[in-house]
Parts: structure tokens; C-alpha cells; sequence
């Protein structure tokens, strides 16, 4: 008997928060006028200040929203943000920022060249993740908004690599502030940027962001700005849940080009998916079988096959073939299995004993290709174009983290593998140098890596080149050597894409070679002011 | 003779789930050094350069990486003294206050989960066990079908219908983004997100007790004293009641220690399809960013969890089950 009653209880409770949910949730969405966009995000991405916030993209794009820096770029290429303008002396030892005038910090404090200076002196005893700037040797106020900044020798990246990347932060707050990394107070996010947080939730990682209505750089279309994870941004952009979705996979984007209120928008990733070879390895050291591992693999098929035509093939200079550093002159290593193997042949890598799989110097050729799990396809095509010509390839996946640890510490026969920061100053071919300052963690191997006295040499000099035509035939000759020696082998380069609705916000974009360092999304806070907002 | 053995099991049993503390303080301390990676090239992402000096400094402070593995033990267990978990790299917050925050989110899903699921599956088990000439076999069918799907198939596509399509409840998350503790309607916007995970969570757990129900029914109706119960005239809810379902109950309890325990992390597939902000997600998203001290915390958590829950119920079970009936024979 009493379970019975127990269990009608039960059921009743249950019909009874049914149809509460059904009666209540129907009239849950916002009939008031504000203008609140919603938009997802990948999961949590830290306290949003400057110093807390998670190191990916993400991390950085959430946090330039109430932060701004001196430059930054829009859908065009680079402007000037809260710099009126710069110029550089001719030794391009100092910079002069002449700083926009009547900006100030959310709080209402003036921001004047006394907080850019700050900002140079603090980054200097507290070292920003995003940026170094140890070469600066020192920042100076001329008036109260013009600042010089004078460098130790001369960094031909300056304005993209540190003025456009380095929040400006106010000294009132942060003169008192000995530890950044762990100062998670309200006060750590006042900046001069675009919005302003409202809320903050660890637990949801729920995101609002309210208008800054003193914006300095004009007025920001939106009233707020929610962002939440979303697992299937597609139903929820469709279901009105989201207006943009920035993290969605190129092909899920893709299936939604044609619908209505929607518009999908294509943008480079800023990201190169490569193959890196340990150099320990006697046979992967030799070039002969490198260019024979170049000319074996079909990247037109990868591209196809194993990543739905979201991407562009690789090309061996190392530098993505839209950018204005790439030199169409290098070698191209189309798909040609005979040539690879008569490299293979000429350099005595030879299937001696029948087994199918070639010895070079005495040695089997038989490896671990190590690679994501979200990459098993690719992976698997590799290992078969390897067969190909006699490389004997086990593939070994493991999650993203995994990998990425491995190749750090160099420990890998083959690994492939996709990081960021591949684009715009090519000073990220730093990767391939042997003094690898300026180039992000997850693009160096470690263990034993290509080393080419050429190379440095003009890289080097790539760096310090005033000229930029100069510059540029010296990051051409860079591409030459590379797409010889092959020091790694950029198998693709992956194409991003999101999906708005039209209907409630027009004028999101990529930027130009991706938001400060590269962050390929649609987070670009100048979209929010360039925009219209179309609802009612 | 009598009183040793008396108190021998109960000594024996603390100093068994003494030796399962120290099995998983030294797990949860082990396992993360374990994974291959080294943990500081993660705190860098895609994006950043250098790892902050002062994160190197608490990471140094907290792990010792240089020492030995046993110092680091120690210094391990000094600071679990202090109830210190460390601190998130990721979050850039107390690890406690991260568990906690999670945990709370997580309780709310799956304890109502488990305690409607296994109330369900017994009255449906139970029914058809007792059901005449062997009727109750027909729901045999349908309920393998469920739990033959899994269950994060079936959280997306209930996400997708009842969600995103007829949107009959809120698709994701916790709350309505912007809703907090005080704003007025929260509870209520709270057991609105909770209504479609929660559902999916029961319906994936049913059948599994259900059908373990159904089969002990089965073991049980043909007892005796279920005849006779009903050759005396017991009504039938009381043969159910008093002859079936508590002599059910040991079997039924010890699945049911089992899914207590997975209450913490078990959900993880729903959480992760709900966007649900619990525990396994958070484990999910610590793992990715190999926050050691986080992955620690959590492991440690739940398992104590785990040890908590399965002493109650054995304690449970040892008084209802040992007493009377076994015994009296000998004595």
C-alpha cells in the first residue's frame, strides 16, 4: 500500500514540475527593450583580469573586452586604439605614443601617459604571458598624453608583437597590487575597454558584460553581453538560445549557410596542422627521406578526406599562402609516391630484408606517429601514405594535453599536431630557429631539433630589418631554406567559422590576421561598436 | 570467545578502511605525476609565452617537483593536515571552494536521481516479478532497449527534441545566465534546468535496478512463504510490501551503494551534454588543463565520498541482514 502512494507522490511531482516548466519557460525570454547579445563560449576561461585569465584565446579575447591597448586591429588590419598616433625615430629605437584624448577608466579615472608608463614598468617586474617586454628599456611621460618608449636595440615587431598586445592597466589600482596572478578583486577588472563585468560565475562559467557608456572609441551597440558554454551551439543558435556562435566546427558552420536569419562567415585559424620529426632519429634527421616524407603524403587528400575541406594545404615555407610574407617561389612537393621513393632509394634507405619496411644505416624505419584523438584520421591517413615508401608508422593517440606535452618534452619519433600563432609577423618562424625567443611553447620540440647556421642567420637579421621590402626578401629567403631542409611539414592550414543571427546583430568578422597575438574568433570587442544591432 | 568476536570485526573494518584512506591518498597523490606531460608547458596555451613566475613559485611552494617522491608525500599529506587542497591554476581559486561549488550542482542532479530512478525501478521491477504467468517478461524487452542506449545519446537527443525543438524546458546550463541566489523566481528557474537531465538520468538508471529487481522477485515469489502468505488471505499489497520487497532489499541496497557512489562523477555524460555545472565537467575541464591540483582535489573528494557511502551501507546491511535468522540455528 505505501508504496503505491509512495509512487503516485512521486509521479504526481513529477507531471506537476512538467507542466510548470512548460507554463513558466514559455514566457521566460526578455521583453524588455535592453539589447542583450548572447553568444557561447568553450567552457571556462578564469577570472577575466589580465593576469588571472585562462592562456588561450578565449582567455585573451574576454579580457580585452574591458581591457585596451595601444593598437589593435579590426577586420581591415591595424589601428590605432588609445594611441592617436605613433611614430617611430629613426634608429626604430623609440617609440612616441601620442594618446587619445578624454579616455578614462571605468571608475571614471583619467587615463593619461603616467598609466601607460605603469604599464611598461609593472610588465617588466611582473612578466606578462602574452607578451614579453624585456625589450623595452624604458618607458618615459613627455606630457600627460604623450609617452616615449625606448627599446634596448631594435625589435622590428614592436607595434603588432607588444603595442597591440599589452592591456594598458591603471596604476591607482595596481600600484598596490604585489602579487597579479592572484589578484581576483572587482577592482582588477577596471580598464578603459568596451564593456564592463557584471557577473562572474566559476561554478556555470557564465559571463556578463554590461556597456561601457563613456567608450572612448565610439558607442558600443549592445546594452550586454552574455556569454555561456553551449554543447550544441547549432540547436541553440537555431533555437534563438545564442544570437552567434564563435566555437562552432567549420562543418556544422557550414551546414547552416543557407539558412535563414543566418550568416555564416569564413576566416583564416591563424593555426598550422604540422608533422614534427625528432632529430635523434638518424633516418628523420637526413633531409633525403624528409623531402621523400613531403613529396609521399597527399595533402590535397587529407584536406578532403580527413577534415571536410575545412582547410588549405600546407605549404613547405612555412608561412600560410594569403599572407603577404609568402614566398610562391619554393618548392611545392606535389603527391608523387615514385619520386619519394627514388629519394629514399638514393639515400640507401632500402627494404633490404622484404619485410616492407626500409633500413636506413642498419636501422628499421619504424616509428610512433603520435597524434590527438580529435586527430585520428588524419593520423591514420599519414600512417598509410608512410607505408607507402617504407616508413613503418604505429600511431599513438592520446588526448590534446598529451601531445602537446610530449613534443615539449621531445619525447616523439613523428608527432602531428596543431597549435596557434601562425600568422601575421612571420617572427613566429622563431619555431624553427635555434634561439627561439618569440615563439609560443606548444610550436618548439623538444629534445633534438633542426639547426641550420643559414637559417638563424637571416632570421635574425629578419628581425632587426628596418626596410620592409628588405624584410621581406630575407623572411623569403627564410621560406627557401626551410622548404628545402623541411625541418617540419605543415600538413594543412585550418579555416575557422562561425554563425550569426542576422536578425538580432549585424557586423561581426575575423580580424585581420587574428585578435592581438592571433586569436582566431569572432570575439573582436570593435565588432560590438562597427555593428548594428537589429532587434527591436 | 563470544566478545572477540565481537569486537574483532568491527577493529578489523576500521583498520580496512583506514588502509583504503591511505590506498587513496596516495592514488590521488600519485596519479596526476603519472600522466606524461609535464604540467607547467599546459599552464602556457596556445597563445602565451611563459608561465607567470609567481604561478611557478605557488606550483613550487605546494608540489616541491625537485624532491623526492617521498618528501613530496610528506609535504602531500602535511598540507592535507591543514585541509589545504592546493590551489587551482586554472581557476585561480582555492581548489576547496572549486570541489564545493561543483559538488553542490552535482548533489542536486543526481541524489533526486538516484532516489526517483531506484524507487521506480523497484515498483516496476517488483510488479513485474509478481505479475501472473510470467507477464512482467514482456517489459523485459523495452527496458534492455533503454539501457542498451547510451546515455549521452540519449541526454543530446532529448536535448535536441524537448530542448531546442519543442522547447518545453531550458536546453542548458544550471540557471537562466544573470539569474543569482537572490533574485526572486530562482528556485524555481533552478528546477527548470533541472527537469530534462534529471529525467534523462532517471531513465538511464531504471532499468538497470529494475531489471535486478524483477529478477530477485522472481528468486523471492517462489519462497514459501510467499505461497503461504497468500493461501493465508495476506492481501496482495501486503505480500509485496512485507514478503517481497524487504527480502529484495539486501540486493537492491548493495546496487544501490554502488550507484551512491557514482553519484559524483557518474552524471558526467549528462552534466557535459547539459552544459550542468558539476563536478564531472569540472573534472572534465581540469583533466584538459592538467590542473593537477584541482584533479587531485577531485580524486580525493570522491573517493572519500565513495569510502563514506559504501561504510554506511555496509553497516546497513551487516545489521539488517546478519541478526536474526542466520544465526539462531547455532545458538
Amino acid at each position: 500500500m505505501k508504496t503505491r502512494v509512495l509512487s503516485r507522490v512521486l509521479l504526481l511531482v513529477l507531471i506537476v514540475s512538467m507542466v510548470l516548466a512548460l507554463v513558466s519557460y514559455s514566457k521566460v525570454k526578455d521583453s524588455s527593450e535592453e539589447r542583450v547579445l548572447r553568444m557561447d563560449i568553450a567552457g571556462n576561461t578564469g577570472f577575466p583580469a589580465m593576469y588571472t585569465t585562462a592562456s588561450n584565446g578565449p582567455g585573451y579575447a574576454i579580457m580585452s573586452y574591458m581591457f585596451d591597448t595601444l593598437v589593435w586591429k579590426d577586420d581591415q588590419g591595424e589601428l590605432n586604439l588609445l594611441a592617436d598616433h605613433y611614430s617611430v625615430s629613426d634608429d626604430q629605437l623609440t617609440y612616441t605614443f601620442r594618446l587619445r584624448e578624454g579616455v578614462t577608466f571605468h571608475d571614471g579615472t583619467p587615463f593619461t601617459a603616467q598609466d601607460v608608463k605603469f604599464t611598461f614598468d609593472y610588465t617588466a617586474l611582473h612578466p606578462y604571458q602574452w607578451t614579453a617586454t624585456t625589450m623595452v628599456k624604458e618607458a618615459r611621460v613627455v606630457d600627460d598624453l604623450t609617452v616615449e618608449v625606448e627599446l634596448n636595440k631594435p625589435y622590428v615587431p614592436f607595434i603588432t608583437d607588444v603595442a597591440g598586445n599589452l592591456p594598458m592597466l591603471p596604476e591607482h589600482i595596481f600600484e598596490h597590487v604585489a602579487d597579479p596572478t592572484f589578484f581576483t578583486a572587482k577592482e582588477a577588472l577596471i580598464g578603459t575597454g568596451p564593456l564592463m563585468l557584471e557577473s562572474y560565475d566559476p561554478n556555470t562559467s557564465v559571463y556578463i558584460f554590461v556597456k561601457n557608456p563613456a567608450y572612448h572609441y565610439g558607442e558600443v551597440q549592445i546594452d550586454k553581453l552574455i556569454l555561456a558554454p553551449c554543447s550544441n551551439a547549432k540547436e541553440a543558435l537555431l533555437a534563438g538560445d545564442i544570437d552567434a556562435a564563435a566555437g562552432m566546427k567549420y562543418v556544422t558552420a557550414a551546414s547552416l549557410k543557407d539558412t535563414e536569419n543566418m550568416t555564416f562567415i569564413e576566416g583564416q585559424s591563424i593555426q598550422v596542422a604540422r608533422l614534427y620529426l625528432n632529430f635523434a632519429e638518424e633516418a628523420l634527421a637526413a633531409k633525403e627521406i624528409r623531402q621523400a616524407i613531403s613529396y609521399a603524403i597527399d595533402r590535397q587528400s587529407i584536406v578532403d578526406k580527413a577534415v571536410n575541406g575545412s582547410a588549405i594545404v600546407g605549404t613547405a615555407g612555412f608561412v600560410h599562402p594569403d599572407s603577404p610574407w609568402y614566398n610562391p617561389n619554393i618548392i611545392a612537393y606535389h603527391y608523387d609516391v615514385t619520386k619519394a621513393r627514388e629519394l629514399m632509394v638514393a639515400v640507401g634507405a632500402i627494404d633490404t630484408n622484404g619485410d616492407g619496411v626500409a633500413e636506413y644505416r642498419g636501422q628499421k624505419l619504424s616509428y610512433e606517429l603520435l597524434a590527438s584523438d580529435k586527430d585520428v584520421k588524419v593520423c591514420e591517413m599519414l600512417v598509410f601514405y608512410l607505408q607507402a615508401i617504407g616508413i613503418e608508422c604505429v600511431a599513438r593517440v592520446a588526448d590534446d594535453s598529451t601531445v602537446k606535452g610530449c613534443i615539449c618534452d621531445g619525447e616523439f619519433d613523428i608527432a602531428f599536431d596543431k597549435h596557434g600563432t601562425f600568422g601575421g609577423d612571420p617572427k613566429y618562424m622563431a619555431c624553427l630557429a635555434t634561439d627561439t625567443a618569440g615563439a609560443i611553447r606548444a610550436s618548439v620540440p623538444g629534445g633534438k631539433r633542426w639547426q641550420n647556421e643559414g637559417f638563424d642567420r637571416l632570421f635574425a637579421a629578419s628581425l632587426l630589418e628596418q626596410n620592409q621590402v628588405a624584410r621581406k626578401e630575407l623572411i623569403a629567403k627564410c621560406q627557401e631554406i626551410v622548404a628545402e631542409e623541411l625541418p617540419t611539414l605543415a600538413v594543412y592550414f585550418p579555416v575557422n567559422a562561425a554563425v550569426y543571427n542576422n536578425t538580432v546583430f549585424e557586423g561581426f568578422y575575423f580580424t585581420a590576421d587574428g585578435i592581438a597575438s592571433g586569436i582566431p574568433f569572432i570575439y573582436n570587442k570593435l565588432c560590438l561598436i562597427s555593428g548594428q544591432w537589429q532587434g527591436e | 570467545m563470544a566478545r572477540r568476536v565481537a569486537i574483532s570485526p568491527a577493529l578489523r573494518n576500521i583498520t580496512r578502511y583506514f588502509v583504503y584512506l591511505l590506498a587513496i591518498i596516495f592514488i590521488s597523490f600519485a596519479l596526476p605525476r603519472l600522466i606524461p606531460g609535464n604540467p607547467l608547458s599546459f599552464m602556457a596555451g596556445d597563445y602565451a609565452k611563459d608561465v607567470p613566475s609567481s604561478v611557478l613559485q605557488q606550483f613550487g611552494a605546494y608540489y616541491a617537483p625537485d624532491l623526492p617522491f617521498t618528501q613530496q608525500f610528506i609535504l602531500y599529506l602535511r598540507n592535507l593536515g591543514k585541509l589545504d587542497l592546493g590551489y587551482s591554476f586554472y581557476y585561480k581559486a582555492p581548489v576547496a571552494e572549486r570541489i564545493f561549488g561543483a559538488l553542490k550542482w552535482t548533489l542536486l542532479l543526481s541524489l533526486p536521481g538516484l532516489l526517483i530512478s531506484t524507487g521506480l525501478a523497484i515498483w516496476i521491477g517488483v510488479r513485474m516479478g509478481l505479475a501472473a504467468n510470467d507477464r512482467g517478461a514482456t517489459l523485459l524487452l523495452p527496458l534492455l532497449a533503454t539501457q542498451a542506449v547510451p546515455t549521452f545519446l540519449m541526454a543530446a537527443l532529448a536535448q535536441v527534441l524537448f530542448g531546442y525543438k519543442l522547447r518545453l524546458f531550458p536546453a542548458s546550463g544550471a540557471c537562466t545566465p544573470g539569474i543569482t541566489a537572490s533574485s526572486p523566481g530562482y528556485a524555481l528557474d533552478v528546477l527548470k534546468h533541472l527537469l530534462l537531465p534529471l529525467i534523462v538520468l532517471v531513465i538511464s538508471e531504471v532499468p538497470s535496478t529494475a531489471i535486478l529487481s524483477y529478477n530477485s522477485t522472481l528468486r523471492v515469489r517462489k519462497e514459501q512463504y510467499v505461497s503461504f502468505a497468500k493461501y493465508l488471505g495476506i492481501s496482495e499489497d501486503d505480500v509485496r510490501q512485507q514478503f517481497v520487497i524487504k527480502n529484495i532489499l539486501p540486493e537492491i541496497l548493495g546496487k544501490l551503494s554502488m550507484q551512491t557512489i557514482l553519484c559524483v562523477t557518474g552524471s558526467l555524460f549528462v552534466e557535459a551534454v547539459f552544459s550542468y555545472p558539476g563536478l564531472g565537467t569540472l573534472l572534465k575541464q581540469a583533466t584538459s588543463y592538467r590542473d593537477y591540483p584541482l584533479m587531485q582535489g577531485i580524486l580525493l573528494v570522491s573517493c572519500l565520498y565513495g569510502v563514506c557511502i559504501s561504510a554506511i551501507f555496509e553497516s546497513i546491511l551487516n545489521t539488517h541482514t546478519r541478526t536474526d535468522y542466520r544465526r539462531k540455528p547455532n545458538e
